[in-house]
């Protein structure tokens, strides 16, 4: 059986409220009868209804359904559940013959899938052709209007990243919340998203803490202005090195739109789920979820959202290796992808993987990447035989050669202390997120395994 | 970062206040900036290049550090996928029981079983400050190597040799624990260093002798007495340890001073068991002996209501070996119990009672089974006694409120309850419940109901979907559910997994 372990579990839940009430409902006790088969995992559990709850979960995608009133998703009863086979190892009991109930949601989700193949059959091959080329009409027009939006937002910024310079990164404590809020606004207007974000970073700026602000503030100001001084020269730019600026700009490829275009490179392989970053910000979830591609040696980052605490329905589950074929979003440095079919999960890595053999080998690869892509901060790397050490108040990663490099700030204390504890301070294979001044440590690889360190 | 510093004056004070000047910054940088003519262009471009150029031309420090690298091999076992399930769920619950983390850490002890290196820091970081070193032999060789880097792991009691180089407080609290565990050692390691010892750290030492007092400490207290007694101008403080020795060999039954004692006070006895006149003998009794003078009672009685007659002659039997009072009673423990309860003077039974601790297990099983347990306090001796026993004389009594049930679990909380007292114990809740004073109580007793968690039997889980016959009402029925079957449920869960591993396991 295809199941979930209880860290995996753990990273479907909503909120902690839901994972607590999920792992009250782990008890076996508490189910009135729980089977699975290959495709999928179901039960039913008395609540305070009269009719017990009907809960199912599609293994293959990761997809729920309940008939509980809860509007979590997916809710403390699917959570439950996975715990509980997460807890017997999958080992319950198992049966071909699906419940009407199920076997009832299960082919109406294989329904959905054949049902737009079909739509497509149906149409006359004139007709698409006429549909496509009004589509593209009104699409380049509506690119167009955007874009002289965009252009009317960037001169504005640019005015105002001058003032700033002008008056010196001094004031910026002075200036508060609403003058960068009020400017990230105006480029939301102008259908800059990207460059809005950039701009509200300024607010995350620490003032009070030391004087590092002031470096990182230099570092918004200066990404900015590499973004508006490429905006003004597109034309002038490789398609592929449009692209990826129209990507930071805001230009956002809906998933579908990326799936039905032909230029984009797709790769099919065994992708290890490296790590997952998960943010909140004004009721958005952002999800970034790290993958190494085992045969292709391609990195990935599969950007997932959700608004309003829902849950993000995604096969893709740190430290697990997801056999996938994924489709990355144009660009001369392709690293943010999306899944396009996801095919199953292994256990276990098919192969034995190896990556750089000191920091000086990373941090030449980083550059290489950082001279064709100039904004990029975080570059997923592996390298052999590091080890954690302790240095003037600060943990480092030390290579076979003695150079160093320090984990960051940010990454918590249990992190680290956990990596000691499994590695014993002796040297093992790190997949990290390299940052030129620092690194993230996502994952211990060992022959055949991949720790996650979550 | 050498560029950066030049940009900061820049960038901090303005364009206005501080142009950039070009000359410090990289030759290929100020060629791209040669057609520039606005400053805050040539700032913003002479920084974002910059910034790319010291991000693409970091140079990683090189240390040389010594290997304390982990080389051990773990010779212990590691726990199996299903504890460390248990020990999972347990990191994972919000308010976890601790005494059902302290039966699984000494499950995992005993059987000498070691967690997943995963589990290492959450399990220290979680319960830590509660266990202490107790966590030390689960977490293996590579976890003790751990703790050395971290402060916080560290238990101070066991890295230092607390006695012979440890604070007083701690030389103190050391000795009073090893008393009480093992009372021989802890005469051994007296006996070595007393002449040694200041006069007030003795005398605190040897008031822990009042726990596991037996006549194999006769000798010690006899070479110490013997060695103080013989200075001429003692200070006060030798002539208060003098007087707590006298009390210790009150409780060791047949040395000379107790019998002394015992000989004197007999005849005292009936005058204060059986008649409530007083003599004039008494008081000439107390007169001619001294005995409160050589054991340092006070002079007056500082009870109010209490004679210093009653109070010294009770304060004689706290410390004077119970035997001698049964003896006086032929044996007859019934009839002492009878004798002492007849009498309004409270305070001769409480003494009595506190003398108990010095009995035979058999002789405090007679005297609990005769009294009511809500005059005395029967905590201290109802712990002699076998479970079994314990559980007989507790469902027994008709007197068992909350109070009493819960002196007697959190006074072991580590016992495993049989079956027919755990249901007696569902009882007692239930009647708690019903009692419209008593209602939201158990709500708040958390410790209660951890501690209840880990004694009663796992055969209730069945029971416990079941109302007691007293929980009839809708109210009663969800305080029932909401403060008794939900925490035991869970915490029994737990215990039934704990022990169905381990019960496989042997």
């Amino acid at each position: 059986m295809n199941y979930l372990t209880d860290e995996q579990v753990v990273q479907l839940a909503p909120d902690a409220s839901s994972l607590k009430a999920g792992r009250d409902l782990s008890q076996e006790r508490k189910w009135l009868n729980f089977q699975s088969n290959e495709r999928v995992l179901w039960g039913e559990l008395q609540g305070s209804g009269k009719n017990p709850y009907q809960t199912q979960v599609d293994l293959n995608n990761t997809a729920f359904k309940c008939s509980c009133p809860s509007r979590k998703f997916p809710c403390k009863h699917g959570l439950g559940l996975l715990f509980l086979v997460a807890q017997k190892e999958g080992q319950i009991p198992s049966t071909i013959e699906e419940p009407l109930w199920v076997s009832d949601w299960m082919n109406k989700r294989s329904a959905k899938t054949h049902k737009v193949e079909e739509s497509t059959e149906a149409v006359s091959p004139e007709t698409i052709a006429a549909q496509a080329e009004k589509q593209a009409r009104a699409k380049a027009k509506r690119q167009e209007e955007r874009y002289l939006k965009v252009q009317n937002g960037m001169a504005e910024l640019e005015l105002w990243l001058k003032d700033l310079v002008q008056a010196g990164l001094l004031t910026i404590p002075q200036k508060g919340v609403p003058y960068f809020e009020r400017m990230a606004a105006r480029l939301v207007d102008s259908q800059a998203t990207g460059l809005a974000g950039l701009v509200k970073s300024f607010n995350k700026l620490d003032f009070v803490k030391n004087d590092d602000w002031q470096k990182k503030a230099l570092e918004i100001i200066s990404k900015i202005y590499l973004l508006i001084e490429s905006f003004n020269r597109l034309d002038q730019l490789p398609p592929l090195v449009q692209e990826e600026v129209k990507a930071r700009i805001g230009w956002n490829i809906q998933t579908k739109d990326l799936l039905d275009r032909e230029d984009i490179d797709t790769i099919k392989d065994h992708w290890l789920v490296l790590g997952r970053q998960t943010t909140i910000e004004e009721g958005l979830t952002m999800q970034k979820n790290w993958l190494w591609g085992l045969k292709s040696q391609k990195k990935a980052l599969v950007l997932n959202f959700s608004f309003g605490g829902m849950a993000i329905e995604t096969p893709i589950l740190p430290g697990t290796i997801a056999h996938a074929n994924l489709a990355f979003y144009p660009s001369h440095t392709p690293l943010r992808a999306t899944v396009k079919d996801y095919i199953s999960t292994v256990d276990y890595l098919p192969e034995a993987i190896s990556g750089s053999n000191s920091w000086d080998d990373v941090h030449a690869k980083a550059v290489d990447i950082l001279a064709q892509n100039p904004w990029i901060d975080t570059v997923p790397m592996l390298i052999e035989q590091v080890r954690v050490v302790f240095h003037q108040g600060k943990y480092y990663l030390q290579d076979a050669s003695e150079t160093i490099v320090m984990i960051d700030a940010a990454v918590n204390q249990e992190q680290i202390w956990k990596l000691l504890a499994v590695t014993g301070g002796n040297a093992v294979s790190l997949m990290v997120l390299y940052q030129f001044d620092s690194v993230i440590p996502l994952g211990i690889v060992q022959n055949y395994d991949y720790l996650l360190l979550d | 970062m050498m560029y950066w510093s030049h940009l900061k004056k820049t960038a901090l004070l303005g364009t206005t206040k501080m142009p950039l000047q070009l000359e410090p910054l990289p030759e290929p940088i100020r060629k791209a900036l040669a057609n520039e003519k606005n400053m805050e262009d040539i700032f913003l471009k002479a920084s974002s290049m910059t910034l790319l150029y010291e991000k693409a031309g970091t140079m990683h420090e090189k240390v040389t550090f010594p290997t304390q690298a982990f080389s051990e091999t773990e010779t212990s076992e590691y726990c199996s996928k299903n504890i460390h399930a248990i020990w999972k769920g347990f990191l994972n619950e919000e308010k976890v029981n601790p005494y059902l983390v302290e039966y699984l850490l000494l499950q995992c002890t005993q059987h000498q079983l070691i967690v997943q290196d995963t589990l290492i820091v959450p399990i220290l970081n979680k319960f830590f400050s509660k266990f202490r070193s107790k966590l030390y032999p689960i977490i293996g060789k590579k976890g003790l190597w751990l703790t050395q880097f971290n402060p916080d792991w560290k238990d101070r009691v066991l890295v230092d040799d607390v006695w012979t180089e440890g604070k007083p407080s701690a030389r103190k609290l050391y000795f009073s624990k090893l008393r009480k565990e093992k009372p021989q050692e802890a005469l051994a390691l007296l006996d070595a260093s007393w002449s040694s010892e200041t006069g007030k750290d003795l005398k605190d030492f040897l008031h822990e002798f009042f726990h596991q007092l037996s006549n194999q400490d006769l000798d010690f207290l006899d070479k110490v007495y013997e060695e103080l007694a013989q200075i001429k101008k003692p200070k006060d403080i030798t002539s208060d340890t003098l007087k707590i020795i006298l009390r210790l060999k009150l409780g060791i039954y047949g040395c000379d001073w107790a019998n002394k004692v015992a000989v004197l006070i007999k005849p005292l006895l009936p005058k204060y068991l059986e008649s409530n006149e007083k003599s004039k003998e008494v008081a000439e009794f107390w007169e001619e002996t001294k005995i409160r003078e050589n054991l340092g009672l006070e002079s007056v009685s500082p009870y109010r209501g209490i004679s210093d007659e009653l109070y010294w002659i009770s304060e004689i039997l706290t410390y004077l070996h119970p035997q001698y009072l049964i003896d006086y009673f032929d044996n007859d423990i019934q009839k002492l119990v009878q004798k002492f309860v007849e009498k309004p003077e409270s305070i001769l039974l409480n003494s009595f009672t506190k003398s108990l601790k010095l009995a035979t297990p058999e002789q405090i099983d007679i005297f609990l089974s005769n009294s009511d347990f809500s005059k005395y306090d029967w905590l201290d001796l109802v712990q002699f006694l076998s479970l079994e026993r314990q559980e007989a004389l507790l469902m027994k009594s008709d007197a068992i409120n909350l109070t009493i049930l819960k002196d007697f679990v959190l006074l072991n909380p580590h016992q495993a309850y049989s079956t027919k007292f755990s249901k007696f114990i569902l009882s007692v809740l239930a009647s708690v419940i019903i009692h419209p004073q008593n209602y939201y109580t158990l709500m708040y007793e958390y410790d209660l109901m951890n501690a209840l968690g880990r004694c009663l039997s796992t055969q209730l889980l069945k029971q416990l979907d079941n109302y007691p016959e007293p929980i009839q009402t809708d109210a009663h029925k969800n305080m029932w559910t909401r403060s008794v079957v939900a925490p035991l449920k869970s915490s029994l869960y737990y215990k039934e997994m704990i022990q169905s591993e381990f019960i496989q396991k042997l």
